[in-house]
């Protein structure tokens, strides 16, 4: 996985040198530099340095030797890490359509039913109450604005 | 005269800081930021940047007040667990464990908490007091820097923080780098022409940094947690009575540590001044200088109090120590004060020499609240510590809805854009690989905050020079700063060469 991120930094690199060697003028008609000179500087930094990342990676890959810091994970939960980011999505792209405190209930409930299974009556309080004090301290106190969603025609 | 300025400063600061509304934002801050340091993994960046929407609807004196409680805060939590569950709260506090933990093992986990407060109380209020008296001194020297000397300062703060990742210099680099261009996008002060906006009229005004500090610190450093299951491990903490006689440090303790103290507390200010070291260097430095100078040694890591109190006052001296470039140069030196600039930011103040003259009502309310914040900390600690202990026992599967939640409805709430708060998603993914494979998130955060006065002082530097890049060795000072730079790098490319010859030795 670890060379497939490096590969993803990368490729990252160049698109962003080549979108901006593409888009941005690098000197402006005074010949100074233009809005496209310090992107590219930093394009280039990004594509040395993560050419000389993947090719490390990758002769690690190769040697099949595993770096010290993915030995010292020697635990690894991926899918709860998947299932929260997964709960993570579902809270902001239900903050438009469900909205905040709809959401957030939804959330708590989806999030407790997987990682504190069997406590029912808990999750279920949980879920009312904590949602609805974050929606009083940032709808309220704060005036945040929070979205209504569902709930639109009832206040 | 140094000391009549310090004391002007201070009393300046007590006079904006002392109202009931900043005193009582100020407790807020250091409650919830010694609740946040109690947390493996959030330490005082993650705290700060999580907390930001909570003070959107704050003055902006009152609410640096606030984060600047959180910010010490969390120092404070950290040790907590370092000494009760030997799992530091944060980098910084690692240095704790070793003479913390076994100190509770042997029965004496009140003295250690006790004394632990009272040594980083002592490492903050020295902290604070330096500050009164350099950051002045500082600011006036920057006033003659030119763009190129700042242009260099900034390069050096991102080169020092990078050369700090051990083995993972480039990572460093590449995190830096990536940080300077998420800082590109949007429109481009000096020409007006758009970057990378894709035609989006949500990207024109750039990618605004409170997602992506939230999204790298905060929901980056959850998913790491869950990833190396945080959140099934049993914390086995030590038990102990707070009501007995033992709860509190003897004499002999004291009277130990009485040097111990005072050194700590300059070495982690030292350590807190130089860009990129920070507060988890200059703990381990402060044990080991106190381990080297002990006459005793042996005692260290089995228990000594001494062991405890060198990297509690160095990691609060360190706080103090880093806000010294912040308020002077307007340049952080870490990802803790890279956020809390980014929240200055957020209120329209512009990093720079020139802060402590612009809103010097600000910044020295800032310093005295950091002083006052430290008063409130040690008495919360030594206090409510059952209070705090408490929250130890918490599941942190009941710990995780409430991060996440803050970090959502927060980011949302500061400019109700849907798009920003899916960056912080896209960004929390990020922060997780980044922290998984040896990243810098702070390095990121650092050159996001620090892009656009980085490319703005590059650019005139060029300007006047002609496009010679000469400028960045003519002055003195441009020569030193290019000197130091390439004698860094030189010297962390030597130190890489002789651990490879040693390696191939001993092989």
């Amino acid at each position: 996985m670890r060379f497939w991120f490096s590969v993803s930094t990368l490729i990252f690199s160049l698109a962003f040198t080549i979108y901006g060697l593409q888009t941005l003028s690098l000197h402006d008609i005074n010949g100074r530099p233009g809005s496209g000179y310090f992107p590219l500087l930093i394009g280039l930094g990004l594509v040395i340095a993560t050419a000389i990342n993947v090719y490390k990676d990758y002769h690690q890959r190769l040697l099949a030797e595993e770096t010290l810091q993915d030995e010292s994970v020697n635990q690894r939960y991926v899918k709860d890490t998947f299932t929260i980011a997964a709960c993570i999505a579902l809270l902001i792209f239900g903050l438009n359509i469900l909205g905040a405190i709809i959401s957030m209930i939804v959330f708590c409930m989806a999030f407790l039913a997987y990682f504190n299974r069997g406590k029912t009556l808990q999750n279920l309080v949980y879920s009312l109450i904590f949602p609805a004090s974050v929606f009083m301290l940032f709808d309220v106190w704060l005036q945040a604005g929070l979205p209504a969603g569902l709930l639109g025609t009832f206040y | 005269m140094f000391f009549a300025e310090i004391l002007n400063n201070l009393s300046f600061g007590m006079s904006v800081a002392l109202t009931t509304t900043n005193l009582m934002f100020l407790l807020i801050g250091a409650i919830v930021g010694m609740i946040v340091g109690l947390f493996p993994g959030f330490g005082p960046a993650a705290g700060i940047a999580i907390l930001i929407p909570l003070t959107f609807g704050l003055e902006p004196t009152t609410a640096i007040i606030m984060l600047s409680g959180i910010y010490y805060g969390s120092m404070y939590g950290g040790t907590i667990t370092s000494i009760l569950i030997n799992t530091p709260g944060e980098s910084a506090t690692v240095a704790s464990t070793l003479d913390g933990y076994p100190m509770a093992q042997q029965g004496r986990a009140g003295p250690a908490l006790v004394m632990q407060a009272i040594a980083s109380f002592v490492g903050g209020t020295l902290g604070v007091i330096l500050i009164c008296g350099f950051a002045p001194v500082l600011a006036q020297f920057a006033s003659s820097f030119g763009p190129s000397e700042y242009f260099l300062i900034i390069m050096l703060g991102l080169l020092l923080l990078t050369t700090m990742m051990g083995d993972n210099k480039l990572n460093g680099i590449i995190s830096a780098l990536f940080g300077f261009a998420i800082a590109m996008v949007g429109v481009d002060s000096v020409s007006g022409a758009q970057r990378f906006t894709f035609g989006s009229p949500e990207l024109i005004s750039g990618i605004y940094f409170v997602p992506v500090a939230i999204g790298l610190f905060g929901i980056g450093e959850l998913l790491y947690c869950i990833y190396t299951g945080q959140h099934k491990m049993e914390k086995d903490r030590v038990q102990f009575n707070f009501r007995s006689r033992d709860f509190w440090p003897t004499a002999k303790d004291y009277l130990t540590s009485k040097f111990t103290f005072i050194r700590g507390s300059i070495i982690g200010f030292i350590a807190g001044v130089l860009p990129g070291s920070g507060a988890t260097i200059g703990s381990i430095l402060a044990y080991s200088v106190e381990k080297k100078v002990a006459k005793d040694p042996e005692r260290f890591g089995k228990g000594e109090m001494r062991g405890l109190v060198a990297p509690e006052t160095a990691n609060n001296a360190a706080s103090a120590g880093a806000m010294v470039p912040l308020i002077s140069l307007g340049i952080p030196g870490s990802g803790a004060t890279a956020v809390l600039l980014g929240a200055l930011m957020m209120w329209g103040l512009q990093p720079g020499p020139t802060l402590i003259d612009a809103n010097p009502d600000l910044v020295w309310g800032l310093v005295a609240s950091m002083y006052m914040g430290n008063m409130i900390l040690v008495a919360l600690s030594i206090l409510a510590i059952p209070l705090f202990v408490k929250f130890l026992d918490i599941p942190y599967r009941l710990v995780v809805p409430v991060i996440i939640i803050l970090c959502v409805i927060g980011a949302y709430a500061l400019n109700n854009s849907i798009i920003e708060t899916s960056m912080l998603l896209f960004m929390g993914l990020i922060g997780f690989g980044m922290k998984l494979y040896g990243y810098s998130p702070a390095a990121t955060v650092l050159a996001l905050v620090l892009g656009g006065m980085a490319e703005s002082t590059f650019l005139q530097s060029l300007i006047i020079s002609q496009g010679s890049l000469q400028i960045f060795v003519e002055r003195p000072l441009s020569l030193a700063l290019t000197l130091f730079m390439v004698g860094a790098i030189g010297l962390s490319l030597a130190f890489r060469a002789y651990k490879r010859y040693q390696a191939k030795r001993s092989n």
